[in-house]
């Protein structure tokens, strides 16, 4: 079973106001932070033993924030505490304002062979609505220097349904794109979370977002266009060059182990769940007192490992393999769901295969209510 | 003779009457703790409302009834029965009985707010059973307390002396004992003659497992002991009297009820419908020559539907609604069959709250999951072909062409309000097609209105808009008048084209388009949106009257799913699912539960 890592860096130069990430604005609380991530680093280990992860994810917050000395520290802990030896995928999230060449090169000498930028649009005006602190000069700049730098494995972020968003704004963002040629794009519809700033206005009516429809419709231009460049729609929100889609996040969708280090990160080793605190005080105090800063552990069971496995294969377009289910949990798929496959096969949202099941064109808009079928 | 009446001279029957909210409830649990009924560890907050409904609700529902046993000031032992009321208007005729047991009513006024609607409504019922009414001020403890003046409305208002009336703090026990001295001392001991033949008045009656129907009663004269073979005057039936006895608060036996006494008789009753309250049992071989009066049958004044919702067994519901049923003369049902909703029962109820309450109760008590149809009143039909029937179900209604006449039932109604909200009374009275047949003014600032009011127009809704249009102080007294004549048309609901029978309902046609609008609208918010769209229409035959469309769901899904995202969003899921299972299809349609119970509310505003 493969295992991945993921590592939280917290800090933001500002916060976009869609965002309800764990990610604050004071920097200077840096240092103490990844004293105490080193930390807990060392304490994970003595707890779970020298884990060897295929995958490391570095996110954020902004984890591009960090500088040349803390990446070469962070290098050195992970050498010291894992087993790398079959390390295949090592990203780095970052965003365009805070990426130049002598980041872009520290990052490549430390391993790191992939990154994730957040665009979201290439549209200035557009960056400034939901609070994007970068410009689209900007992207391109922080673009060619991972280029530059020899970084071939390159993510870009997208995201639909923002406020004053129009079909003619997406398109003009997938003409960039065109240029930039990234090996992988995530496309996210715009939710509001709860406690954002657009939360707020949405309450006060200050908020106007594109219809349903035409949300849709960007969602669906960009899935149209991107496959047009060859590009494979491998998970709901996600496009990859063939061989290219994101090893992590797979990872994550096969219900495999993750170790997780930083604030408010989730981790699920061992078949239990467990939850970092999101309060940074707490958490740089819990370490200092030689304590995991773990909030909540859940274990979970055979039947809600079920759930979540539906749950997260469904999003991917390889769906759900029979052969794999049946070796998952010793059943049938296709009699233990009879009845819920009988509900959607007039829906039109399922793909009833020999071998598989998976959502339809039109059921790739309707997952959840596929995926609540399924749920016992 | 001396030797009884100084027997019954230690007795004092009472309740406690008061607004809502003024603390009638408190002060009956601290009269029954200061008298040492039970340790303070024994006292739940509120001992006389045992139903856990009441309590949430702050409102008495079923009697309950207690001894108490009070050491006056002058040395004297005296029996202080306190007899607890319902707080509705629904009950009103359960109130006037108890009221009925009673020789006097401690009146309890909140001393910050005063005189209130309901307090008149309540003082006017005790009234008519010639109490001596006993005015307390409560919550003396508050900063806004104002005795002096509250003691002087008391005085202009209703008309009773108020000078000396205790000044007490129900929820701190403060001044307690003067509460017991004033009953000793002002409420009338009773009279009866404890030789004379058996009269004793039901106030109340519960239906015990093993002893059947348990009557409670207030004997007015005579005596009842084991063996006594009584009789139920209106009932007609015959039954030997297994035990009597007195509730302190439990039920204790005692060897003999006389004349002035309170407590319950068992006498093997198979039914509650043998023992209704109001009724006056006698002995049978020397029966009194004429009940007591005031008895009145209960008669169901509103009817709706009982279904279960999706996934709940019909036959758990025949099962509770039978035990009910058991303490519950008042409640009916009957098996019917809607096209929408399946096996269900017709139930039949004597108000809006005794609907709610009944449905409540079924929820909770016996944790059941339902949906309730739109609450309808008793509709008499003469078909061309002469035919009379009385028609409860609006799907039960005759073809247009057969219906001669049809009458609806009237009531009259008495609502009691300050006067700076006359305005929006006559206003809502207007909109619900009252007519006004007089208005007095009780004094300066508080005013009765009497209205005759169709039934149709107060089951939906009434209670609500009157409280809001009147800040919560207007009250509202209604009985049945009579039958007449009127302009009704069954108006329905369509589901994406399908007839909906659970949501028909018969309305007076003036109203009918302003409240098909309303329903339509109402809907529109509560049906979530479908893959489809869908229309929902209301009309009268086929002639659609309003119509609003749900637009189609174009997007289920969450944008992203990672580590961090996976608990989170599998309990997001979870609710999803949950919600769906509430979900009730009809037709093609997936209608939530509370869709039911929105089609009720009536919005006075449009």
């Amino acid at each position: 079973m493969s295992l991945g890592l993921y590592v939280h860096i917290p800090f933001c130069r500002s916060k976009c106001y869609y965002c309800d990430f764990c990610s604050m604005p004071d920097l200077s609380r840096r240092v103490d932070y990844l004293d105490a991530l080193e930390k807990e680093v060392q304490l994970h280990a003595a707890r779970y033993g020298r884990l060897m992860p295929e995958t490391i994810f570095i996110g954020g917050g902004t984890p591009t924030l960090l500088e040349d000395q803390d990446w070469h520290r962070l290098s050195r802990l992970f050498e010291r505490f894992f087993d790398l030896s079959s390390l295949s995928e090592w990203s780095v999230e970052g965003n365009p304002e805070s990426v130049n060449l002598a980041l872009s090169k520290t990052l490549k000498s430390i391993g790191v062979n992939r990154f994730s930028m957040g665009v979201q649009s290439m549209d200035f005006s557009l960056l400034r609505a939901i609070g994007r602190i970068h410009s689209p000069e900007e992207v391109t700049t922080a673009f060619n220097a991972l280029r530059q730098t020899g970084f071939d494995n390159i993510n870009l972020d997208l995201m639909t349904g923002l406020p004053g968003q129009t079909l003619s704004a997406i398109d003009e963002t997938l003409s960039w794109l065109k240029q930039f040629d990234p090996e992988h794009v995530s496309a996210y519809g715009l939710k509001i979370e709860e406690g954002t700033p657009f939360d707020r206005m949405e309450r006060q009516g200050l908020l106007k977002l594109p219809e349903e429809t035409l949300e849709r419709e960007m969602d669906h231009r960009i899935r149209e266009v991107l496959r047009e460049r060859g590009y494979q729609h491998y998970e709901i929100s996600n496009y990859a060059k063939p061989g290219r889609a994101c090893r992590h996040n797979l990872n994550y969708w096969n219900c495999g182990s993750y170790a997780a280090i930083g604030l408010s990160a989730h981790g699920y080793l061992n078949g239990v769940r467990y939850e970092n605190t999101s309060d940074l005080n707490r958490y740089i105090h819990d370490l200092s007192h030689e304590t995991l800063p773990v909030i909540s552990e859940e274990a979970i069971s055979p039947q809600e490992d079920e759930k979540e496995w539906i749950m997260l294969r469904l999003r991917l377009s390889e769906g759900i393999p029979y052969s794999q289910y049946q070796a998952r949990y010793g059943k049938s798929f296709l009699n233990e769901k009879k009845t819920a496959i009988e509900k959607l096969k007039g829906t039109g949202w399922i793909d009833l295969q020999k071998e598989h099941l998976r959502l339809t064109e039109a059921g790739l808009d309707f997952a959840n209510a596929v995926i609540v079928e399924f749920f016992e | 003779m001396s030797k009884h009446l100084n027997r019954q001279d230690k007795i004092r029957n009472f309740s406690i009457i008061a607004h809502i909210d003024h603390g009638k409830s408190t002060l009956a649990d601290r009269l029954i703790q200061t008298t040492g009924l039970l340790t303070q560890r024994e006292m739940k907050d509120q001992i006389l409302d045992t139903m856990d409904l009441e309590r949430e609700r702050g409102i008495t529902i079923k009697l309950q009834t207690t001894r108490l046993v009070y050491k006056a000031k002058d040395g004297e032992e005296y029996i202080l029965n306190l007899i607890d009321t319902p707080g509705h208007v629904d009950f009103t005729y359960e109130v006037s009985r108890s009221l009925a047991a009673c020789e006097g009513a401690v009146l309890v006024v909140d001393a910050s707010q005063g005189v209130e609607a309901q307090t008149l409504a309540n003082v006017h019922l005790a009234d008519m059973q010639g109490l001596e009414i006993v005015p307390v001020l409560n919550k003396i403890d508050l900063p806004s307390a104002r005795p002096d003046e509250i003691k002087h409305e008391i005085e202009e208002v209703i008309g009773i002396l108020a000078e000396d009336a205790p000044l007490i703090s129900a929820k701190d026990g403060l001044n307690i004992e003067d509460v017991l001295e004033a009953v000793v001392h002002k409420v009338p001991a009773p009279n009866g003659d404890e030789e004379g033949p058996l009269k004793a008045l039901i106030f109340d009656s519960y239906y015990d497992s093993y002893r059947g129907a348990v009557a409670i009663v207030r004997i007015k004269e005579g005596q009842v002991k084991k063996g006594t073979k009584i009789m139920m005057m209106a009932a007609k039936k015959v039954f030997e009297v297994v035990e009597v006895g007195i509730f302190i608060p439990s039920a204790a036996p005692v060897e003999v009820l006389k004349a002035g006494d309170v407590g319950y008789i068992t006498a093997s009753i198979k039914n509650v419908i043998d023992c209704r309250v109001g009724d006056t049992i006698t002995e049978a071989e020397r029966p009194a020559p004429e009940p007591l009066p005031g008895y009145k049958k209960a008669q169901p004044m509103v009817y709706c539907g009982i279904y279960p919702a999706e996934g709940e067994s019909y036959d758990v519901i025949r099962d509770a609604l039978e035990k009910l049923q058991l303490n519950d003369a008042a409640l009916t049902f009957e098996p019917e069959t809607s096209v929408a909703l399946g096996f269900g029962f017709r139930c039949g109820f004597l108000g809006l709250l005794h609907l709610e309450i009944i449905q409540q109760r079924l929820e909770r008590e016996f944790d059941l999951d339902l949906i309730a149809t739109s609450p309808s009143v008793i509709y008499r039909i003469t078909k061309t072909d002469g035919e009379v029937v009385m028609v409860q179900n609006p799907t039960n209604l005759p073809d247009r062409q057969s219906i001669l006449t049809m009458e609806e039932p009237i009531v009259d109604a008495h609502i009691f309000c300050p006067t700076e909200y006359v305005g929006n009374i006559m206003e809502l009275c207007q909109n619900r097609r009252g007519v006004m047949l007089s208005m007095d003014y009780l004094d300066a600032k508080r005013v009765r209105l009497h209205y005759e009011l169709p039934l149709n127009e107060v089951i939906y809704d009434f209670f609500d808009a009157l409280k809001s249009k009147t800040r919560g102080y207007g009250s509202l007294d209604y009985e049945f008048k009579e039958y007449r004549e009127s302009d009704l048309v069954k108006l329905d609901v369509l589901l994406n084209k399908d007839l909906i029978d659970a949501f028909s309902m018969i309305v007076h046609s003036s109203k009918a388009v302003s409240r098909g609008r309303v329903i339509c609208e109402k809907l529109k918010e509560v049906i979530p949106r479908h893959q489809f769209a869908v229309p929902i229409q209301a009309s009268i035959g086929s002639n659609i009257i309003a119509r609003e469309t749900i637009s189609a769901l174009r997007k289920d899904v969450l944008a992203k799913c990672y580590g961090g995202d996976i608990s989170r969003k599998k309990k997001l899921l979870e609710k999803q699912k949950e919600g769906k299972k509430k979900m009730r299809q009809l037709g093609s349609v997936e209608v939530p539960q509370q869709a039911f119970l929105e089609v009720l509310k009536y919005d006075d505003s449009k």
